[in-house]
């Protein structure tokens, strides 16, 4: 069988010897990345501008997790019979929404709680339960793809956040449409 | 613009250390889906075989990554620890899910780490490690790849 193969990169062979990156007491290695991502590369005149870009993109985000969350609240709003399925998934958005606004993230903000009734201008639901689903799954793809676009200009901190929330967005998708994204 | 480096020495030994990392973690996957393969039930092998080959393709774009940043691509052990006893087909699935949390966790911190073309690609990867473990574990955590904000 094919996958038992063991593979090796280029370079100095190994020899024989057992790593324990699978064992859960390595996860120290596979977190090795870490310490770097409290470093911010900002320095000297330009820190007031990004300190300022970084909050306007961070508003952006909550802005669009907001949204998301009222395609949720619409599409629980047309659709009961899916809440125990779209449940989880809006609990997910609305801590999505939090994480963006670290120090505003008082429960008076958009409402991330309490399913609001469609406001007037907001997003149509299809009125069959699957197309519902793919609306949904389809504002979330949309919305992962703007954040992963977002990546380029962010700080270490938000990229890191952002692609978590994306790739959250893209799992989410993958479970609307059971399986067909 | 002057032609000043757009990264400092540090930060670049940073971003090689978090390749290497991903790379040592791919190189891991990789060996852990051999085990998932011999192990899932006849509905999943395939699964399990597009995830090896898609570990592998990442595996080798990483390989080529660490180069370019200057660095001697971390090399695969012979054998790694598995987590738990995998025995059966649903410690195989187990065994699935936990190895793509465990590399969403890689790239996240590459994300952060990089950027330009790696950031894109490490973004790709937590994507792809995000999906797949949804897909072996039927069910999503909120921030995939941040076990501090589990």
């Amino acid at each position: 069988m094919p996958l038992t193969t063991t593979t090796r990169a280029a370079g100095p062979a190994p020899g024989p010897r057992r790593r324990s990156v699978l064992a859960g007491g390595a996860a120290g290695l596979l977190a090795a990345g870490a310490p770097v991502l409290t470093g911010c590369s900002s320095g000297g005149r330009g820190d007031t501008r990004a300190a300022g870009d970084e909050r306007r993109a961070r508003e952006r985000q909550a802005l669009a997790s907001a949204e998301l969350l009222r395609w949720y609240d619409a599409t629980l709003a047309a659709h009961p019979d899916l809440a125990p399925r779209l449940a989880p998934l809006r609990e997910e958005v609305a801590r999505h929404t939090a994480a963006f606004r670290p120090q505003a993230a008082s429960p008076a903000s958009p409402s991330p709680e309490a399913p609001s009734p469609t406001p007037s201008g907001g997003p149509s639901v299809p009125g069959d339960p699957k197309a519902a689903l793919a609306a949904l799954a389809d504002a979330e793809r949309r919305t992962a793809e703007a954040r992963t676009a977002a990546l380029a200009s962010a700080t270490p901190q938000l990229a890191r956040l952002l692609a978590s929330v994306a790739a959250a967005g893209a799992a989410h998708a993958y479970l609307l449409t059971g399986g067909e994204a | 613009m002057t032609a000043v480096p757009r990264r400092a020495p540090s930060d670049r030994r940073a971003v090689l250390a978090a390749a290497q990392a991903a790379l040592a973690a791919e190189h891991a996957t990789v060996y852990g889906y051999g085990v998932v393969g011999a192990r899932a039930d006849d509905a999943r092998t395939g699964e399990a075989q597009e995830a090896y080959d898609a570990h592998r393709a990442r595996r080798d774009a990483l390989t080529r990554a660490v180069r370019d940043l200057g660095g001697e691509p971390e090399a695969a052990a012979a054998a790694y620890a598995l987590p738990f006893p995998v025995s059966d087909a649903a410690a195989a699935v187990r065994l699935a899910a936990e190895l793509e949390r465990r590399l969403a966790a890689v790239y996240a911190d590459l994300v952060g780490a990089s950027d330009g073309g790696l950031r894109a690609e490490a973004a790709a990867g937590l994507r792809e490690a995000a999906v797949r473990a949804v897909r072996w574990s039927g069910g999503s955590v909120a921030f995939p790849g941040l076990p501090d904000r589990a």
